[in-house]
């Protein structure tokens, strides 16, 4: 299952975070705590939305580097790297599809996080890949169901 | 992290785009932040119960514009359970489809409170709302109220039974047999016309709303497996995932429903095979897949017809288009037996329309080859400059090596996205070929334009796919090793081997100081050193006899060695520190389990010790894989050993003597006299080596471990104690030598004395405690010679209080042993024990224990502080 998503600005300040795994408020403080440590060398890497991975603790995270933000989708059991790769892709997408005007930088996130959680929710819920069609993900935050999907990206 | 962050440190507080920011007092002071972060709650003018009281004073009012935007504001928050009866008013009020997702959004996390919802008012709203939503004409509403109140609704009969009626009332149609609704041709497959997309997404949300609340529900098992055909892509993966859950509880009924859906298999062409558009949905196919093929059978733990199709069909999955899926089937298939995939193999595949996510196979091919086939296109594709040279002087400091590349082992197809890499790295290798001989005649330009190729190349890189191929290739090759590697007949553990004819050959190739061999620039073997060594390793393979045990597991040749050069070559390219790690974790398992091939593996790993950016947790992975190996192959112990010597002399500050100790531990418990003597020579070149005065510190922290180590087990490195003697007899190839055992022990006690008397008061108290419990496992004899030693031990240096006392106390400890020792062996040998001497022998036996016990972790049960004559009288009652 998908475990979290964080979302940091470049000094490694969180601007957001979903936790799907029941895990207490403790345990999230170490787990961003170990994974700090263990990436912080490599952010410098992941420029242009390169995806790179760490592993710790039996969980995989992979981040990436999207404008001012770095994004951490961590996963266990059948989310392997890759999955979580294909999963960071609707992601990033919708990111940039709500700071499409400003461009992604914290300050414009930060507005946009209502619109943005709508998006996630469409994209996981309670930890499973729900959809993954920007065009389904738009449409369904906005209870629009019935549009068509005009083209098919599958 | 935010907490974590130097340079962040809340900079950004002054920056509020609006409204009075909090003082940063309250901010922190509070523990909790109801906000998702401490720093997200310094960057917006609001604050948790500000917005709820302003919500719920909108929902009383109606003013949907208010809601709205409270509801916006609320996004910032993790919502509590207090704010149900709001949400649910704003749900019945409103039509604003904004208003209403967001309102859904949070009665969705409010679901996490679920167990709290048991007021009667608030269950029957849920209800009420639920129902009225059902009868909405907005498709979305009904979606989205199902597949929420799915996951909020309280387990109660009622709403349970009034969720499962509209669900089967959408899988099934009213009136009609409903396990032959779901099999009418198009219930789940057509959805061109608008009833049909609409069908399909209420049956999506069916699928959705089962994940969160009837997993394995048996009144839904026919539509949930029939709606793996569903037409939305979406709703097909989840409704492979439940009937995954189903198979957990029932497997055969499972396999005997969806083995019709087994894309490939010749029996289902044209009729029922599934084509799964949804990667994701793939990928669950093939973990439903791996379940029901590994699943013993009724008659027995062995691949049935039944499940043979499942495990074919996992077969077949290696040769999906998608990269990511055909992974996921490797994965799953690495789960299986050595044997079993060793005999296994993949169906030529030939183009199908109706299946176009499979790639053509021509031919009938081994899974293993196939793997090995997926694995070279993918690194062909993703590891970029694998088969180039190139340099990067000012690059990154992992990039600053010359490549050692090229080599002729790829095979297989290679799909035209690898065209485009390879060709990018053929210029960089013409522009590179004057440059690798002679860096300095590099131009600027050059430089500049090797320096923006290598960019280009680190951008081409897929992390997570190299990531994943050298764990996979770790685990498979592990599989492999363990199953290949010899075993003693009778206790089935992995033979010791013999490694006197290694050592010899070791001894031409490297000595401490090492790297002569080593080219200066790769930090890779010199291929001129390793073919004169390689001669000379030949002449003495003439001259040397290999052992039965050994040659059997060197012969064999390792199925994944064709993709070593990759993996060395990850090493040279990527600045990752977790691929490094997981390719030197493959690496680990695939070095042969024999000595003189291992060479090539033992200087790149002590290539990896030179880098003086690779962090700490590299090496304990590192030496914790080498650990693993050596319990599954103790044949390479020896490599080991030096590799330990080099962790501790190169990076002493990086090294984990805690995990050393293990690896020590392990070779101790192999039993073998030469093993010892090896693991006792390579501590005593540790505890000789020269230090740097630099790290003097360090090393005498490592030393007191050391020594720690030599106190618990010089008596069973020497065999000193019976008891631990006799269970070394069971295990394969022991030709303990008693006689050996008094030269190591003395050899051990001198050091422990030198180190007592002339070494800092650290060093002197940890080896006196050594001594102590070396006397403590030993025979009369040593106990006299410790004692004796203990006793005109001189203490004047600093910090002799400590050490005198410690000193005092093991003397005195000592003292009563012999006595006791004195006092009862005479008894012993006269005749039997009265009770009341058997009654005092107890006594005595169990105060000597409890005092002797301090100076051990755990002393072992079978300790006899009176002898090994005290035995029989201590077993009676």
């Amino acid at each position: 299952m998908i475990n979290s998503l964080l979302i940091t600005n470049n000094n490694g300040n969180i601007v957001f975070s979903k936790y799907y795994s029941n895990i207490n408020d403790e345990k999230q403080s170490e787990y961003e705590k170990l994974l700090y440590q263990f990436t912080k060398d490599e952010w410098v890497n992941s420029k242009n939305e390169k995806h790179l991975v760490t592993e710790f603790s039996g969980y995989i995270t992979v981040f990436t580097n999207v404008g001012d933000l770095m994004l951490f989708l961590c996963g266990s059991e059948e989310m392997d790297e890759l999955a979580l790769s294909d999963v960071f892709f609707p992601i990033i997408e919708s990111l940039k599809d709500i700071c499409k005007k400003k461009g992604v930088t914290e300050q414009n996130f930060i507005e946009q996080i209502p619109k943005f959680i709508l998006y996630l929710d469409e994209i996981i819920q309670r930890g499973h890949l729900d959809q993954v069609q920007l065009e389904s993900i738009q449409n369904y935050s906005s209870l629009k169901h019935d549009q068509p999907i005009k083209k098919d990206n599958v | 992290m935010s907490e974590l962050s130097e340079s962040g440190s809340y900079n950004s507080y002054n920056s509020l785009s609006a409204g009075s920011p909090l003082p940063l007092q309250e901010i922190f002071n509070g523990a909790e932040t109801k906000c998702q972060s401490h720093y997200l709650q310094s960057r917006i003018n609001t604050n948790y119960e500000q917005v709820k009281q302003q919500l719920k004073e909108s929902a009383e009012k109606k003013n949907s514009s208010k809601i709205y935007s409270s509801l916006q504001h609320l996004t910032y928050y993790k919502v509590e359970k207090d704010l149900l009866e709001t949400i649910l008013r704003i749900i019945d009020i409103t039509d604003d489809k904004k208003t209403l997702r967001l309102a859904y959004y949070f009665l969705g996390e409010i679901s996490q409170f679920k167990h709290l919802i048991n007021n009667s008012t608030e269950i029957k709203n849920i209800t009420t709302i639920f129902n009225k939503e059902m009868q909405h004409k907005d498709i979305s509403r009904k979606v989205v109220s199902l597949k929420t109140t799915a996951s909020v609704a309280p387990n109660d009969v009622l709403i349970d039974a009034n969720i499962l009626d509209v669900i089967s009332g959408i899988l099934r149609k009213v009136g009609e047999d409903p396990d032959k609704t779901q099999k009418k041709k198009g219930f789940f497959t057509r959805a061109t016309t608008d009833l049909g997309r609409e069908r399909s997404l209420l049956q999506y949300s069916c699928f959705v709303a089962c994940r969160n609340r009837y997993k394995n529900n048996p009144s839904l098992f026919m539509p949930i497996v029939e709606g793996i055909k569903c037409v939305d892509p979406v709703g097909a993966r989840h409704a492979v995932s439940l009937t995954l859950n189903y198979a957990l509880e029932n497997p055969s009924t499972v396999a005997a429903t969806t083995k019709r859906f087994i894309p490939l298999l010749k029996a289902n062409k044209g009729k029922e095979a599934v084509y799964l558009v949804d990667p994701f949905a793939r990928r669950n196919f093939i973990k439903l897949c791996g379940h029901l093929a590994a699943t013993p059978s009724p008659i027995g733990n062995v691949i049935t017809m039944e499940n043979k199709d499942f495990f074919q069909s996992l077969c077949q999955s290696v040769m999906d288009a998608h990269l990511s899926v055909a992974f996921y089937a490797i994965n799953v298939l690495s789960r299986f037996s050595w044997p079993t995939l060793e005999s296994a193999h993949i169906d030529a595949i030939q183009f199908d329309s109706e299946l176009p996510h499979f790639e053509s196979l021509a031919f009938q091919t081994s899974l293993i080859v196939g793997i090995c086939n997926k694995m070279r296109i993918g690194f062909n594709t993703y590891s970029i400059g694998a088969y180039s040279n190139y340099s990067m002087q000012h690059g990154h400091h992992h990039l600053h090596h010359y490549h050692q590349g090229g080599s002729g082992t790829v095979g297989g197809s290679v799909p035209s996205s690898s065209s485009s890499s390879s060709s990018s790295s053929n210029i960089t290798t013409s522009a590179l070929s004057s440059g690798s001989s002679s860096n300095s005649s590099l131009s600027s330009q050059q430089l500049l334009l090797v320096q923006q190729q290598q960019q280009q190349l680190l951008h081409q890189q897929s992390n997570p796919f190299l990531h994943l191929a050298c764990k996979l290739i770790s685990v498979l090759s592990q599989s492999y090793v363990k199953y290949s590697y010899p075993k003693d007949s009778t206790t089935q553990q992995p033979i010791i081997g013999d490694w006197s004819f290694d050592e010899k050959q070791y001894q031409h190739q490297s000595v401490y100081p090492y790297h002569h061999n080593l080219s200066p620039f790769t930090g890779l073997p010199n291929p001129i050193s390793n073919n004169n060594n390689s001669s000379n390793n030949t002449k003495d393979q003439s001259t040397t006899t290999t052992t039965s045990t050994t040659s059997s597991s060197s012969n064999s040749i390792h199925p994944f060695s064709s993709l070593t050069q990759l993996i060395l070559n990850l090493l040279n390219i990527s600045p990752s520190i977790s691929i490094r790690i997981q390719a030197l974790k493959a690496l680990v398992w695939l070095c042969p389990s024999n000595l003189d091939q291992s060479k090539l593996y033992l200087e790149t790993f002590r290539s990896q010790l030179r880098d003086p950016y690779h962090p700490t947790h590299l090496f304990k992975e590192l030496f914790l894989e080498l650990y693993k190996r050596i319990i599954a192959t103790p044949i390479l112990s020896p490599m080991i050993l030096e590799l330990v010597y080099d962790w501790i002399d190169i990076i002493p500050s990086k090294c984990d003597t805690s995990l050393v100790c293990e690896i020590w531990k392990t070779i101790v418990e192999f039993g073998k006299v030469f093993a010892n003597e090896k693991l006792l020579a390579s501590i005593f070149k540790i505890l000789d080596r020269i230090v740097h005065p630099d790290f003097r510190v360090l090393a005498m922290e490592i030393q007191k471990d050391i020594i720690k180590f030599l106190g618990e087990y010089s008596n069973q490195i020497t065999f000193e104690q019976p008891s631990r003697f006799e269970q070394c007899k069971s295990r394969s190839g022991s030709n303990q030598q008693q006689h050996l055992s008094n030269m190591s022990l003395n050899s051990i006690i001198q050091r422990l004395q030198q180190y007592s008397i002339f070494s800092p008061w650290q060093i002197r108290l940890e080896s006196i405690d050594s001594l102590a419990k070396i006397a403590f496992q030993s025979s009369t004899v040593v106990k006299v010679h410790i004692y004796n030693f203990l006793t005109l031990l001189p203490n004047e240096s600093h910090g002799w209080t400590t050490v005198k006392s410690n000193t005092s106390i093991i003397v005195n400890t000592l003292d009563q042993l012999l006595t006791c020792r004195a006092k009862w062996l005479p008894l012993f040998k006269s005749s039997d024990l009265s009770q009341n001497q058997i009654k005092d022998l107890k006594n005595d036996h169990t105060n000597l224990c409890l005092q002797i016990g301090l100076f051990f972790d755990q002393l072992s049960f079978d300790y006899l502080p009176l002898g090994i004559e005290s035995k029989k009288y201590l077993g009676s009652k």
